[in-house]
């Protein structure tokens, strides 16, 4: 019940009482508007319902009805009698409210078969992705159904990131409008805190990070190899937590991470243990190697919420140069990093459709570039971790600046069949390609060396950036996971409950397949020419010593 | 009666603030019409994505043109005091009231949807229909509106009894109704965040206006590519409840109105 339910209800019924009153004024004295005052609850009891509808305020409605009675009739007896009446029906409203469990009730069900049915409208790559709606209908249509009934905000957040989970597109995602709510229930699905976080090594062994200094007294520590938890693999142990394969997860205030659900199944790989360490109960009996190579094990008690460290420790991992967007910084005497957090330069730039949007941006960096260049710099790092993505032609205009000389196949846009207000497919169902765009390059930077740094969570334009400058002479691209591998462009459908963002345009590669996104054998169509071990090396420097250690093994490979 | 209704009937059709009002507002919206349809010659815009367009912005002031002839039907004759004359000359009250509520609401509701559909006519002619919707969920939605139409002339039969004035109704009515059929026909209260926009809405048959707003709006999605070159498709389908609110709350509300209306005058009449 709100404050405006009782506002509503409190100035219906005073009004109601008023009118018992004046009742016997306004058969003495017949001024004809005075019967309008019989018809002034009609309107308060209106406006009480607009701070949402609901069944619970009907008998504030009814009391008014029977209250505007007293309009068509003179008698004071009647009136009084109409109005007192009316104001008891009108008092009715407070237990309804009261005890009403649907009393302003969000309705996440029907927002659910809205976001369904946009979805399954105008999801673009059901085809490529081998999406089974009808599956996905019968599976989660009685979740939400259930959650409809329960009002429970944190499991419904919960619940669509699962579903997002099921298209394995870092483009599918729900923004809850109660982010609280989601936030609470994702740190408590995640579990409890036992002291470490486990972490896939590149050669297949388990190794706990971020580990809290009272394991060492058990002989854990960072890099430390975990055999078992709770007697079970690491990675077989996440396959036990509800948010296993959910989408993006709300740990912190504004602060996401993507730990499942990944569009390329080498980065879930990198993941696949990232949960387990918040599984257990009040104590879990986990394995371990000690420095001699010989298995222990240690019972961990349980000592707070897991999510706090498992946050700090995917910030760790996936951390970039620590600069703003478009902001420079030398590393020596021949290396300068450009960081991009996101492909936005401003937002006029950002919303132009003109071909010269970024020419500010591209005329600043090119100058920057030159001087760097005058001072010596021959080589560039440009770090994409954790960008967010943006703009293409943003992307387009800062790939011309150091790409080699000539002309490079960016996209294609889909073809727009106007007709059937549909993108267009061949016989085979295939999308067809429509207009093709290319960039010239510039190669400001000379013979120069360009590194690339990725992330997990580098996607949709920065995705872009990797695809176009994957394979050009002088580029490598390297990082402990590939890009996220998610391509295509974004459309959403509101909803009472929050916001559900999807893949809703159609961008092709050279070869008129789809740009960048996975298909259903799992692996999208981007990747890393080096992939930096995560070893004990790299554990040891992220979380022992502070190290960027991404940035430092790019250094090492520039020099 | 038959006679009143003629003889109001009459007066209507050869009203010069009438002709006005209705001239001036067709004017206005052949203009806006013609503007939008030629701001981009390259590809020009057709009627049926006008309708589904910018259409619904520009339709809202055709409902003050409602207010305005609603008010002027039924509260002129409260000034120069025909109606009272009428009354004391022995004519039946229900034959003075409907006598007036019946040619003002032929003229002012079928006005208005003639006004409503005119733009896109013009359209349609000069550019062509399009294949945005068909033509039949345009004369749908048209033939819809006749119902929230007649309930908002209805609603200004009331505000005009009420103060007994030709203007002071519709002028007070003018900038809700306005307001109210944009907040219908666009994402406003979704993008404000505010509950009670969201309230009316999502629930369009709650006042007329919404409910215009909510029939001349048709449900889109908006795609783009690389370019931000932007496409659209339309669903003009109306679901059947909300046709069915849309007949029956309309009517409904028709019949309150008028009767609140007619027993105000019944008590009131020679005040």
């Amino acid at each position: 019940m709100t404050k405006y339910d009782w506002l509503a209800i409190c100035a219906c019924v005073l009004c109601a009482l008023f009118l018992i009153r004046f009742a016997g004024r306004a058969e003495r004295d017949k001024r004809t508007w005075f019967k309008l005052l019989w018809l002034v609850p009609l309107p308060i009891a209106f406006l009480g319902d607009l701070s949402g509808l609901t069944r619970s305020l009907v008998p504030l409605c009814l009391g008014a009805v029977i209250t505007a009675g007293g309009f068509f009739t003179e008698l004071a007896g009647r009136r009084r009698l109409l109005s007192g009446i009316g104001a008891g029906v009108m008092l009715l409203s407070i237990p309804c409210c009261l005890l009403d469990p649907r009393c302003h009730a969000v309705h996440y069900l029907a927002d659910f078969e809205k976001a369904f049915t946009d979805m399954k409208r105008h999801y673009v790559l059901t085809a490529h992705k081998g999406i089974d709606w009808d599956a996905l209908y019968a599976k989660y249509q009685p979740r939400f159904a259930e959650i409809d009934r329960t009002q429970d905000a944190g499991e419904n957040a919960l619940e669509w990131m699962r579903f997002c989970g099921e298209f394995y597109d870092g483009h599918v995602n729900f923004s809850p409008a109660d982010e609280d709510a989601a936030r609470q229930a994702a740190r408590s699905a995640l579990g409890n805190d036992y002291g470490l976080v486990i972490m896939r090594c590149t050669d297949g062994s388990f190794a706990a990070v971020n580990a809290d200094d009272s394991l060492k007294a058990y002989g854990i520590g960072n890099g430390t190899v975990i055999t078992a938890w709770d007697g079970k693999a690491p990675d077989e142990v996440q396959k036990m937590s509800p948010l296993n394969g959910a989408s993006v997860l709300h740990l912190a205030e504004g602060e996401t991470a993507e730990l499942g659900g990944e569009p390329d199944a080498d980065n879930n790989l990198f993941w696949s243990a990232s949960l387990a360490a918040g599984i257990g109960g009040e104590r879990v009996k986990v394995r371990f190697l000690d420095e001699s190579g010989k298995e222990q094990s240690a019972e961990l008690p349980k000592t707070g919420a897991y999510a706090d460290r498992l946050f700090q420790a995917v910030r760790t991992i996936q951390q970039g140069v620590n600069i703003g967007n478009l902001q420079w910084q030398r590393l020596d005497d021949t290396t300068v990093c450009l960081r991009i957090k996101g492909m936005m330069y401003d937002t006029q730039s950002y919303q132009s459709s003109e071909d010269d949007a970024n020419a500010e941006m591209v005329a600043e960096i090119r100058q920057t570039l030159l001087q760097y260049r005058e001072s010596g710099v021959r080589d560039l790092v440009i770090d994409l971790r954790s960008n967010t993505g943006g703009s293409g032609s943003m992307v387009r205009d800062l790939v011309s600046v150091v790409a080699p000389e000539g002309e490079h196949f960016y996209t294609a846009n889909g073809l727009w069949d106007d007709e059937h207000r549909t993108w267009a497919t061949d016989a085979d169902g295939n999308y067809t390609a429509e207009r093709v765009f290319t960039l010239q390059g510039e190669q400001l930077l000379g013979d120069g060396r360009i590194t690339v740094l990725v992330n997990s969570e580098s996607i949709s334009a920065a995705d872009h950036m990797v695809h176009l400058m994957r394979g050009m002479e002088h580029v490598t691209v390297m990082g402990f996971t590939e890009p996220n591998g998610s391509g295509q462009a974004v459309g959403g459908t509101r909803l009472e409950s929050g916001v559900l963002m999807f893949s809703n345009c159609v961008m092709l590669d050279e070869n008129g397949e789809i740009f960048v996104d996975s298909g259903t054998d799992h692996q999208s169509g981007n990747g890393v020419d080096v992939q930096i071990p995560f070893d004990s090396a790299a554990i040891h420097a992220l979380f022992d010593e502070g190290r960027d250690y991404v940035l430092d093994y790019a250094m090492r490979g520039q020099s | 009666m038959l006679d009143i209704m003629k003889g109001q009937l009459r007066q209507l059709m050869r009203t010069r603030i009438i002709h006005l009002t209705f001239g001036v507002f067709a004017a206005s919206f052949l203009l806006i019409t013609f503007l939008e349809c030629t701001v981009n010659t390259d590809d020009p815009i057709r009627a049926s994505d006008f309708l589904c367009g910018s259409y619904a912005q520009a339709a809202g002031l055709i409902l003050v043109s409602l207010c305005i002839v609603a008010g002027l039907a039924n509260g002129a004759d409260f000034s120069d005091k025909t109606l009272y004359h009428e009354l004391l000359s022995g004519r039946r009250r229900s034959a003075v009231f409907f006598g007036r509520l019946i040619p003002g609401a032929f003229v002012s509701v079928l006005g208005t949807m003639l006004l409503l559909a005119l733009p896109i006519a013009f359209l349609a002619w000069l550019n062509g229909w399009g294949n945005a919707i068909p033509v039949s969920a345009a004369v749908q939605r048209l033939l819809l509106m006749f119902f929230p139409l007649l309930r908002l002339y209805c609603a200004q039969v009331l505000f005009t009894f009420a103060v007994k004035n030709q203007i002071a109704g519709s002028s007070l009515s003018m900038l809700p109704v306005f307001g109210l059929f944009t907040l219908g026909c666009t994402d406003a209260a979704a993008m404000s965040g505010m509950q009670i926009l969201k309230t009316l809405s999502g629930t369009p048959c709650l006042l007329s206006p919404l409910n215009c707003g909510y029939l001349a709006k048709f449900e889109s999605w908006a795609t783009y590519g690389i370019d931000l070159r932007q496409h659209y498709t339309y669903y003009p389908e109306l679901p059947a409840s909300a046709i069915a609110l849309t007949v029956t709350v309309s009517l409904v509300m028709c019949a309150v109105y008028l009767l609140v209306a007619y027993h105000y005058f019944h008590t009131d009449d020679l005040n």
